[in-house]
């Protein structure tokens, strides 16, 4: 698993491309000094051969000159039995070449080597490669044919190898073991370098590798105590303005955030499961006691009236919380271009009966005004206000709704004349679990999430929800929402 | 449309609440004849499904009682299959009569017929400017598009529809389109008119702002 680091993979990326990269050079750079030295040696052999053929030529049995024995007994030629002069010349010529470590051998190219000098290596198979070697165009029997040179390595030795038109080869060669040793040891160095490259190289890699990853390692273990349930943990930031100190930033902030949805929720459910217990606590305490013993039909139906009035209260609470989580999971809906007053109007009209039962007031004023909206969801918002405005006040209270385009927007607008919100209790209405009725209040068996759904629905359509109030006096809500247009 | 289904046998009742149900009606179901009576004089059905054979209240009763202040268009189901039954039946002013056991498709196929009746509609299909309502298939084209409508919004389109013309009241549409144990106040018609005009075009119903809605004759 440690392999699959960072840190190793940065190594072994590191350690490969080096490594490409040394050989790839010092290979060319081998390359390129030996081709140069053998061309150094190339070179001088065919400045030989320009400047001593002649002199060689001489010395080929069956040339102009006569024959003669190939060599003496001290390994010189025996100067053949020409002219003084030409003898000088030979020996001068076979003088310089042997200063310059080079060896000539003449020979047949069916039979034997007919001379040599004594530098001269003539194993049978080096002749016999020499001969290969030119011979492809020699064996075509045309006469006056060019003169062919060919140069030739074989057995330690670099070979000039020249056939003049004819059954004749003249070969100049000189022994490279030395310069071909010289070349294997720069070889073995170059090698060495090289993988000391390397390893300096993947060294420094590692070090800098482990420099820079080093603040991962710290991220991951803040990273790893805030999962382990140290929350309130931040990361430890540097340099802000580093690449890793921005990671480290927006991290924080994500922790942060995520943090406190934590905290909601946490306190949302605690929240819920109180709710849901008081009315749960009624049922089965009312039930029990109920079965206890014999009881008249009275008392049943009285215990049993209990137990659907909570039952009620349940279903209200988890309506709420089953629409505030699909507002808060926030599924795009189509919407749809409604006119608000028509809403409103429908609205009204069905809540007509609940706010005669209730001793209330009820009047609309409205003003057509187009929104884009969900129509259920915005039907519900004008709904709940409503309801709210009826129910949470004493009976006689006036109720009114208003429709109208006010600034380029659509406006709706919940009023009453009831007993008001206390400033304290208005700043936290929109809240979960919120309710401001006094203890014993009628209207006790709400959930205290109307108008948190009313805020997430009225903000999922771009708009604004705002309450004034005054104790004594009554409430206003007023709704905002983007005008579409009709 | 609402139905109302009147049958004391709870496997059949049942059976065919579900029936329509399926099909998008509104449907209540009384499981004697007092009580669907009581049902039948409380409710404007567009229809009611009756059995003859009850015991206390037969159907024979039930629908001389109804003919006495309501002609809601009435089915009779029964087993008793002689021509002498039908006759004394459809002269109680039964609408129509259906031997058990009868097919489900022809129930259906009834049903519609009657409703057609009572609605004075001839075909089976509305066309209102390039909008086709196929009352068999439950399928809303619009410019030959297939358009999906929920179950709430086709049958609020289908009831304007038999009703073209007339502006129908909120009331009315409450009454015909939720059954019993609906509640209004999570069912705005307002909602599913908005969604109708988004799918369908602005035009097709108009909102008579405190009177209802209608789809007018000449769009």
């Amino acid at each position: 698993m440690v392999f699959h680091s960072i840190r190793w993979r940065i190594l072994a990326w590191n350690f490969g491309l080096l490594a490409a990269t040394a050989t790839v050079l010092l290979v060319a750079f081998y390359q390129i000094e030996r081709q140069n030295r053998l061309q150094t040696v190339d070179l001088q052999l065919r400045e030989m051969m320009s400047k001593h053929m002649g002199a060689v030529n001489d010395l080929i049995p069956g040339s102009s000159g006569p024959r003669s024995p190939l060599l003496t007994a001290s390994g010189r030629p025996r100067t053949p039995d020409v002219a003084g002069q030409r003898q000088a010349k030979a020996e001068a010529a076979l003088n310089a070449l042997e200063k310059e470590r080079i060896w000539v051998f003449v020979a047949d190219m069916a039979g034997p080597v007919q001379f040599r000098t004594l530098a001269a290596p003539i194993e049978p198979d080096l002749v016999e490669r020499c001969r290969e070697e030119v011979m492809d165009e020699a064996e075509a029997p045309t006469k006056g044919r060019q003169p062919v040179n060919q140069i030739v390595s074989y057995l330690g030795q670099r070979m000039l190898v020249h056939r003049p038109p004819g059954q004749m080869i003249v070969v100049f060669g000189t022994d490279t073991q030395a310069l071909e040793a010289e070349l294997h040891l720069l070889g073995w160095k170059l090698a060495l370098g090289g993988v000391v490259l390397v390893f300096l190289g993947g060294g420094i890699g590692w070090v800098l590798a482990g420099r820079s990853l080093r603040p991962i390692d710290r991220i991951a273990a803040d990273a790893e105590g805030i999962a382990a349930g140290d929350y309130g943990r931040k990361i430890d930031v540097e340099d802000t303005e580093s690449e890793l100190g921005r990671l480290a930033v927006v991290l924080n902030d994500t922790f942060g955030k995520m943090n406190e949805a934590r905290d909601r929720v946490t306190q949302f459910t605690a929240d819920a499961s109180h709710e849901l217990r008081t009315p749960l606590t009624v049922i089965l305490s009312d039930s029990q006691s109920a079965l206890r013993q014999e009881r008249t039909p009275e008392e049943y139906r009285q215990a049993l009236e209990t137990i659907k009035h909570a039952a009620v209260r349940m279903k209200t609470i988890s309506d709420g919380l089953l629409e505030l989580a699909h507002g808060d999971l926030a599924q795009p809906v189509e919407k749809a271009p409604c006119d608000l007053a028509d809403l409103a109007d429908e609205s009204v009209a069905l809540l007509a009966r609940l706010s005669r039962e209730k001793g209330a007031t009820l009047e609309a004023k409205l003003e057509s005004a187009t929104v884009l909206a969900d129509p259920a969801r915005l039907g519900r918002v004008i709904l709940n206000l409503v309801m709210n405005a009826i129910l949470h006040n004493p009976a006689g209270v006036r109720v009114v709704v208003t429709t109208a385009r006010v600034d380029g927007q659509a406006e709706l607008t919940v009023a009453d004349d009831g007993r008001g919100i206390p400033a304290e209790a208005l700043e936290h209405i929109f809240e979960r679990f919120r309710r401001i009725d006094p203890e014993g209040s009628r209207h006790a068996e709400g959930a205290g999430l109307g108008l948190a759904i009313v805020k997430q629905a009225v903000e999922a359509h771009g708009g604004t929800i705002a309450v004034t109030s005054e104790v004594g006096r009554g409430t206003t809500f007023r709704v905002r929402l983007p005008e579409a247009k009709p | 449309m609402r139905i109302l289904i009147v049958e004391d046998e709870a496997a059949l009742r049942d059976g065919l609440v579900k029936l329509f149900r399926e099909e998008g009606y509104a449907v209540d179901a009384a499981a004697n004849g007092v009580d669907g009576l009581q049902k039948a004089k409380d409710f404007e059905y567009d229809a009611i499904v009756l059995d003859y054979m009850m015991p206390g209240m037969d159907g024979r009763e039930v629908l001389r009682r109804l003919r006495s202040v309501k002609r809601t268009p009435v089915m009779m189901l029964t087993a008793r299959n002689s021509v002498e039954d039908r006759v004394v039946g459809l002269d109680l002013g039964a609408d129509d009569y259906l031997a058990k056991p009868f097919v489900q498709q022809e129930l259906l196929a009834r049903l519609r017929a009657l409703v057609r009746r009572n609605h004075s509609v001839g075909g089976a299909t509305f066309t209102i400017g390039n909008i086709i309502i196929d009352t068999v298939a439950r399928r809303v084209t619009k410019a030959g598009q297939p358009e999906a409508l929920t179950g709430r919004e086709y049958a609020l389109l289908e009831y304007l529809a038999y009703r073209r013309g007339a502006v129908v009241t909120r009331s009315e549409l409450y009454e015909h389109l939720f059954d019993e144990n609906e509640d209004t106040l999570s069912n705005l018609l307002e909602v599913h008119v908005c969604n109708l005009r988004r799918k369908l075009g602005t035009d097709l119903i108009r909102t008579r702002r405190g009177m209802g809605y209608e789809i007018p004759v000449a769009s």
